[in-house]
């Protein structure tokens, strides 16, 4: 494993691959500081642009735009009150205060800091736990991987669907539906194709994912509001003593709560800041009503559980073709188009490729340290370029990007259409990435589920005596009900915190 | 309040997926439910979605009219308290209506730059569009709109067909 590891690394840094990672992650700080497009948005965006590329350069690249995208979300949620991901949401608390108080460069520092130690000790866990999760997933047979997918989108369904599990799960269904139109690939029927030629290979992943994502967020954005930016100089990107003291503990803390949260399918970085912001209050201690003024904790903790999460995410990816978050599902895609089938068996058939990968995560997070800490307020100036003017690009990107997948205007109809029911989805709170996800699992979920059922004669009772199946359902349904369980209990414990606080002011 | 405000679009979203899920069911019968021995046909997997979506949507519909249903009880009891206090607020205009009739309109100028596209080339094409957006929709000035159409033509030209060879039509 040292030799795969080594090879990895060799492959991992050369000019030419520490050239594209350094372009994956200034171009991903850039897309993630724009309000509104995010992670996905940006991978969606550049991927049709690595196609000319090997593979190991065109990941390396694309996994540079998510973590960079992360960094860049911080960026335009400390200067202007809005996040550019969600995952980034919780920093607002404590990070625009900071910069309303003159410290805008103390909480991107520190920001900054803490993502890299974040993505650290994400990878050391990834790299260790990455062989052991792959030795088991080789045991899995048709049915386990047929429950793995459900548990996948099951998961992505419960964490997504918001206050209707309902539509998370439609919208799954959805994508696993998109996904059987075309030719099936073990019966040669031609299915929903309404006898169009164009359609018998499919609806392509990435027309869809780039109308869903980006195309459909153009339209959501129509009519925002710009709003300046507080100004940051190079001067200001300095961290005091204390700030960078009140750094390291939180960051540590939320890299083992971000990679933890960030392996579970579904969970993802958004999850992993709230509760990373949640733990650093809780060991504040009497300093926790401070949070929410402008606490260094309160963006060091959730920036580097984010950090985590992104890079955690990759482990149910790598190993078990399962994406760990909304973001990895359109990476997911990547793998796909470039002919690599995430699984057990990609880190046994490409080790120096997922190695390689690896490694680069971590050339990457030194990259965005070194770019961001002095360059910060550069990439600021981004932001005050009018939404009016920023948009009709992004539109034009989005649609020249599917035209670039297969050079036919048919995919350029297809990511449109694509955008507007991704449009109609938002307006009616029906989550998008579920759908994507759906679309990814649904040809893996019915190979297995043909090869479950030749194996059983037919009989579906496969699934339930199969322990490895059961497992997986078994933790499926959990996933689905513990965000509303977990959700109650946390309100009941708020509400008996809160009491016992009336009491204690009470008898005082 | 909140409650009957996202419920009515609930009802009409649930119906449409329901059906949506209906029309996938149907339609998969054509390929076969199931194969001989019970084994997966042509039509299994799509019916299965189907009918999952024909499930959640009728939840999400049902759910939705019994929180209208709910809510409308509540409101009525509410407002015989309330005018006896306030005067009549007329209800404002919904903000997202104003952002719907800009994505249609949005929606429309990208069909036609598309259907436009095989007589004057993609990158022209969208090189007017973008005028049209900056010029028309955001109302900046000539200078920005002409700015902004000649840097996306240069981007199709030099980066995608020059840089990276993509055959623009």
């Amino acid at each position: 494993m040292l030799t795969e590891i080594l090879n990895g690394a060799a492959a991992a840094v050369t000019p030419t691959n520490i050239l594209y990672c350094f372009i994956g992650v200034a171009l991903g700080t850039f897309v993630g500081m724009l309000p509104g497009l995010g992670s996905a948005t940006g991978i969606a965006l550049l991927l049709p642009l690595t196609l000319g590329l090997d593979p190991l350069g065109a990941l390396i690249m694309l996994a540079g735009v998510y973590y960079g995208s992360q960094y860049g979300a911080t960026i335009s949620t400390v200067l202007l009150a809005t996040p550019g991901d969600s995952s980034s949401t919780v920093v607002l608390f404590d990070g625009y205060p900071m910069a309303q108080q003159g410290r805008a460069g103390g909480a991107l520092a520190s920001a900054a800091i803490a993502s890299f130690v974040g993505g650290t000790l994400s990878l050391i866990a990834l790299m260790a736990t990455l062989p052991i999760i792959a030795t088991i997933a080789l045991k899995f047979g048709p049915p386990e991987t047929v429950a793995l997918a459900v548990l996948g989108l099951l998961s992505i369904a419960g964490f997504t669907g918001g206050n209707s599990i309902f539509k998370g799960i439609a919208g799954a269904a959805l994508g696993v539906a998109i996904a059987t139109v075309g030719l099936d690939a073990q019966s040669g029927v031609a299915r929903f194709t309404g006898g169009q030629v164009e359609l018998f290979g499919g609806l392509g992943y990435m027309e869809v994912i780039l109308g869903l994502i980006a195309v459909a967020e153009v339209f959501r954005q129509l009519g925002r509001v710009d709003t300046a930016p507080i100004k940051a100089g190079w001067r200001d990107m300095t961290i005091t003593r204390d700030e960078l003291r009140r750094t390291w503990a939180p960051a540590i803390r939320g890299a083992i709560l971000g990679f933890v949260l960030g392996v579970l399918p579904g969970v993802g970085a958004t999850l992993a800041s709230f509760f990373s912001y949640d733990v650093e209050k809780r060991v504040a201690g009497d300093r926790k009503k401070l949070f929410g003024t402008g606490m260094i904790e309160g963006i060091a903790g959730p920036e580097s559980a984010n950090n985590a999460a992104a890079q955690g995410s990759f482990a149910p990816t790598l190993t078990l073709g399962i994406p760990g978050s909304g973001t990895t599902a359109v990476l997911l895609g990547a793998f796909l188009i470039f002919g690599l089938q995430p699984g057990p068996l990609l880190l046994e058939q490409q080790p120096t490729l997922v190695w390689g990968l690896l490694i680069s995560f971590w050339v990457g997070n030194l990259l965005l340290l070194l770019l961001n800490l002095p360059l910060a307020p550069a990439f600021a100036y981004a932001l005050r370029i009018p939404h009016a003017l920023m948009y009709p690009i992004i539109l034009f990107l989005c649609l020249i990007s599917a035209y670039a997948i297969t050079n036919r205007m048919w995919s350029v109809w297809l990511c449109l259409i694509f955008g507007a029911v991704g449009y109609v989805m938002d307006k009616y709170n029906f989550p998008t990435v579920p759908v994507i996800l759906g679309l990814i699992l649904g040809p893996i979920l019915e190979v297995n589920l043909s090869r479950s059922l030749s194996i059983s004669h037919g009989s579906p009772m496969i699934f339930l005596t199969s322990p490895g199946s059961l497992a997986l359902l078994t933790l499926a349904l959990l996933l689905v009900v513990s965000p509303k369980v977990v959700g109650k209990l946390y309100q009941r414990w708020q509400a008996g915190l809160a009491d016992k606080d009336l009491t204690v002011k009470t008898q005082n | 309040m909140s409650d009957v405000r996202s419920a009515r679009p609930d009802v009409i979203a649930g119906l449409i997926t329901t059906a949506l899920g209906v029309f996938w069911l149907w339609q998969a019968g054509h390929y076969g439910y199931l194969a001989e021995g019970g084994r997966l046909a042509a039509g299994t997997l799509p019916a299965v979605a189907g009918l999952v979506m024909a499930v959640c949507g009728a939840v999400i519909a049902i759910s939705a009219v019994l929180r209208l249903r709910q809510s409308t009880a509540t409101i009525e009891s509410d407002e015989a308290t309330l005018n006896l206090f306030s005067d009549d607020d007329q209800p404002s205009a919904a903000p997202s209506d104003h952002g719907d009739r800009k994505a249609l309109l949005l929606f429309a100028c990208l069909i036609v730059c598309l259907l436009g596209v095989p007589l004057i080339g993609f990158a022209f094409a969208f090189a007017i569009l973008t005028f049209v957006i900056v010029r028309f929709f955001e109302r900046r000035s000539l200078v920005a709109s002409a700015s902004t159409a000649a840097g996306v033509w240069a981007t199709s030209y030099l980066l995608f067909e020059l840089l990276f060879k993509v055959p623009l039509p």
